[in-house]
């Protein structure tokens, strides 16, 4: 079965761009456009995701409180949640840690590191 | 398009509208109206146009949007005042930023200079942030202790007794970097979906690996927490890799586990492997949990996956496979994916804090859609004009059908010219730069002020609207606005004001561009029409001719004022390209007060405001806009010059008298002009012609077709449109007729001078 990642990132550019490479890799991709939406999607999908992979800076919710509501509840922390973020953000990566996130990869990405860190955590 | 390029395409797009989010926060922010909200947008912004710009390997962009969103993020910290000179700079920087947006997108080069300079005053802001403030350590360098007690794991003090893995005897990849790795997972690492597991795989990867793994603390079955954590490994890794690789396998635990990496100098103790339980005895205890309960934790899994690990001793693990490394960046099906995605997107744009929903169609699509109901329309049209023909009575149930079915299509019509209609505002929004543009480099304090930025106009119209627009403002700065002192000495204060709003009126947008400087100089305008030869010197005229004169072409190329105008345009050119929008444009003028520049367009470039007339046996339509006025002209008006040529005399001057059916080809002879009805046009450049033509049919609403695209292009025509009786009727295009008819310019001046005489 094909593996669901769900994304977040409140830039359209990224979206695509995670949807492109991610489908290409044969991952099934839900989208969420800022932490609340991404909330929402969750909420609303049948099956889990496989890999949560979330922006940090975002409108409404942003990164370090989604990943911190999905943990909240127990049922959900075995989802491994990838928080994308840039190079120099080394306080950033500490924030997403400390509020659940499993890994990072650094923005901009590059495809197959991206997918290398999905199937570092992806069960 | 392939997916990457469309992409990229998204990405501009993105970046015009976080562009003006930018520059609207910093706005919001210079008048004192922020909240951390607007700064929090502010900053977004910057920083969503650097991650895409990091995708792209724009790297200019990057470096100058990463020292923007640094600056930015003073401010966001509150490290950095918003003080008048800050957001000056920011506003300057966001311009640049915009440079570098369109230099990337065009493949041009933005002014290098002018970046490094305000990447070094960027920086100074940042500076003086941290310097006001003792330079507070950002846990950016730290990143050390998370000692958040968030969960206990319940460890008390353990006995060390290690287990061995032994993979020494498998395939070897090890190299001659030795580390003895001590790492104790805590139950954090379990909650944030990371495992054990997967961690020493990535170990294996690396080279050689010795596990050992102590099982000491493992409770017995009755008091194991299943979300606790018991085990501690310990690996003895030979390896070529340095000890960053070391440490990057565990950068995703390294704050969640006890881990120390120690480089060994010489060969691993031995002692470790020794005497060790059997650790299938330990395996069996944890197998024993209980069913229905999650697995104690994963413990038990680098003992069984191990050996297959090491037996192959490579990095795949067996469900890499499932997911199969992508073939570089993005596959053919990627557009469809991004279509979908676009479509899909529906939920309100972020920004819009997810208010209003909205969809991203292709224009194409738009346009189809518009022609399509304009063949609706003709077609209703024509079928009822038929049945009517076949004596269908006005007073029958079918005619209301008919009556209401054409209320229906029109109604259609004007809703799908709707959803081609956008606010002026992405036109506004460029504004502010340019005024601050333009009163920097004039030296003037200048406000702006913008009302009815969310008056909607078809999408065409406001792509053409923008190059008009600006040079009234920048004229308008330039020239309508005074110098600082000179407004203080005209008790006014030093700031001006420029004032631009747009509004509907009468099926039209009309835009206002308002100064409250000194008016025009009718005295010198005249003196410059005069001396340009433009009037002559005698003429009588009232303060609104004058006024209006500065539209004539010629007039304002001579002695240039500033800088700003030296762009060669001059209100002519602006004055053609609204008329070439179907637009005109006017002039009122108070001494002392200041000028208002009104331009008047359609709200559409797919209709048009039409006088329907009669040419021989055809139907031709004149654009109104293009029409002064009509005119039956008497014999002693006509005047004929050797050949075909003919003047027509209105009131005190002359010009030429074209005849349409010849022109056209439609008749070889040459009309009667005192059987005819003379329509005044005027062209783009202010030529003036009157075109004879059979007669008037009257004056509508058409909707234009293109011939180009259906047909080819044919001299003397601007497009088709089809009427209401399904007839086709030819547009005329007034410019290119005029021009015919005035191709010896010289004659006819000559001519028209004699005339006059």
């Amino acid at each position: 079965m094909k593996r669901t990642i769900l994304t977040i990132d409140d830039s359209r550019t990224m979206r695509e761009m995670l949807k492109v490479t991610l489908a290409s890799s044969g991952f099934t991709v839900v989208q969420a456009e800022d932490g609340q939406h991404g909330i929402e999607v969750l909420e609303g999908m049948e099956i889990e995701p496989d890999v949560i992979i979330t922006d940090i800076n975002m409108p409404r919710k942003d990164g370090f409180q989604f990943i911190e509501e999905v943990r909240a509840d127990a049922s959900r922390r075995a989802i491994p949640i990838l928080v994308l973020t840039t190079e120099s953000d080394a306080e950033k990566k500490q924030r997403a840690r400390l509020a659940g996130a499993t890994g990072w990869i650094v923005k901009p990405f590059d495809p197959t590191k991206l997918v290398d860190a999905i199937n570092r955590v992806a069960a | 398009m392939d997916a990457m390029a469309e992409i990229r395409q998204t990405f501009f797009e993105e970046c015009a509208e976080q562009l003006a989010e930018l520059e609207a926060g910093l706005l919001a922010i210079e008048n004192g109206e922020a909240d951390s909200d607007t700064v929090n947008a502010v900053f977004r912004a910057v920083h969503s146009i650097k991650g895409g710009a990091g995708a792209f390997c724009l790297d200019d962009l990057v470096h100058f949007a990463h020292v923007f969103e640094t600056t930015l993020d003073e401010m966001r910290t509150g490290r950095l005042d918003s003080s008048e000179k800050v957001v000056k700079i920011m506003l300057r920087s966001a311009d640049a930023l915009a440079d570098l947006v369109t230099a990337a997108r065009d493949g041009g080069t933005a002014d290098a200079e002018r970046n490094a300079g305000l990447i070094d005053e960027l920086k100074g802001l940042v500076a003086l942030a941290k310097g006001e403030e003792p330079p507070a350590p950002t846990a950016a360098a730290s990143g050390g202790s998370t000692d958040g007690p968030v969960y206990d794991d319940g460890m008390g003090d353990f006995d060390f007794t290690p287990v061995a893995v032994d993979i020494s005897d498998l395939m070897g990849i090890g190299g001659d970097n030795k580390f003895r790795i001590v790492f104790k997972p805590s139950p954090r690492m379990y909650a944030k979906a990371n495992e054990a597991n997967r961690v020493l795989r990535d170990v294996y990867a690396l080279g050689e690996a010795k596990v050992s793994c102590n099982t000491s603390e493992v409770p017995l079955l009755t008091a194991i927490d299943p979300e606790g954590a018991y085990l501690t490994f310990t690996i003895e890794l030979s390896t070529a890799e340095p000890e960053e690789k070391v440490r990057e396998v565990f950068e995703f635990v390294e704050f969640d586990c006890d881990l120390s990496i120690e480089a060994v100098l010489d060969e691993p103790d031995g002692d470790i492997e020794a005497d060790d339980p059997d650790i299938a005895e330990i395996l069996a205890r944890i197998r024993a949990a209980p069913d229905g309960e999650p697995a104690p934790e994963p413990a038990h899994e680098p003992d069984e996956e191990a050996p297959v690990a090491a037996k192959a001793s490579q990095p795949e693990p067996e469900h890499a496979k499932a997911a199969p490394k992508p073939a570089a960046p993005p596959a053919p099906s990627a557009p469809a994916a991004a279509k979908a995605d676009a479509g899909g997107d529906g939920k309100g744009g972020a920004s819009a804090g997810g208010a209003a929903q909205t969809i991203r169609v292709d224009l194409e699509r738009v346009d189809r859609l518009i022609d399509l109901v304009g063949e609706l329309v003709i077609h209703q049209v024509m079928l009822s004009q038929r049945a009517y023909q076949a004596g269908l009575a006005r007073a029958s149930d079918v005619a209301v059908g008919f009556d209401e079915l054409e209320q229906l299509t029109r109604e259609i019509q004007d809703s799908v010219m709707a959803i081609r209609a956008q606010p002026v505002k992405s036109v506004f929004q460029r504004l502010p730069r340019l005024v601050r543009e333009v009163a920097d480099i004039s030296g003037k304090q200048v406000r702006l002020v913008t009302e009815g930025e969310w008056t909607e106009v078809d999408k065409t119209v406001i792509e053409r609207l923008a190059d008009p627009l600006t040079h009234m403002i920048r004229n308008a700065i330039d020239h309508g606005l005074e110098k600082p002192a000179d407004r203080l000495a005209a008790g006014k204060p030093e700031e001006g004001v420029v004032r631009v709003a747009a509004m509907h009126r009468s099926g039209r947008i009309v835009i206002e561009i308002s100064d409250d400087g000194a008016g025009i100089n009718r005295k010198r305008v005249k003196e410059t029409a005069i001396k340009k030869g433009l009037v002559p010197a005698e003429a009588n005229l009232s303060d609104e001719e004058t006024d209006n004169l500065i539209f004539l072409p010629g007039f304002s190329t001579a002695d240039k004022i500033s800088s700003l105008s030296g762009r060669g345009v001059g209100m002519d050119v602006v004055k053609r390209s609204i008329q070439a929008l179907g637009g005109r444009v006017s002039i009122t003028s108070r001494p002392g007060k200041g000028s208002t520049f009104t331009m008047s367009l359609p709200l559409t470039l797919a209709v048009l405001d039409g006088m329907i007339v009669s040419v021989g046996d055809q139907t031709v339509v004149v654009p109104l806009t293009a029409i002064i006025e009509t005119l039956q002209p008497k014999a002693s008006e006509v005047k004929s010059f050797g050949g075909d040529a003919r003047l027509v005399q209105v009131r005190d001057t002359f010009m030429p008298l074209v005849d349409v059916a010849r022109e056209l080809g439609y008749s070889h002879d040459l009309a009667s002009a005192t059987g005819g009805v003379a329509i005044l046009v005027e062209a783009e450049n202010g030529a003036r012609s009157a075109l004879l033509v059979d007669g008037i049919q009257g004056q509508r609403q058409v909707v234009i077709k293109s011939l180009e695209a259906n047909y080819g292009r044919v001299p003397g025509i601007a497009a088709a449109t089809i009427l209401g009786d399904g007839r086709v009727a030819l547009i005329l295009d007034v410019d290119a007729v005029v021009a015919t008819s005035r191709v010896e310019g010289n004659f006819f001046n000559s001519g028209m001078k004699h005339a006059a005489e």
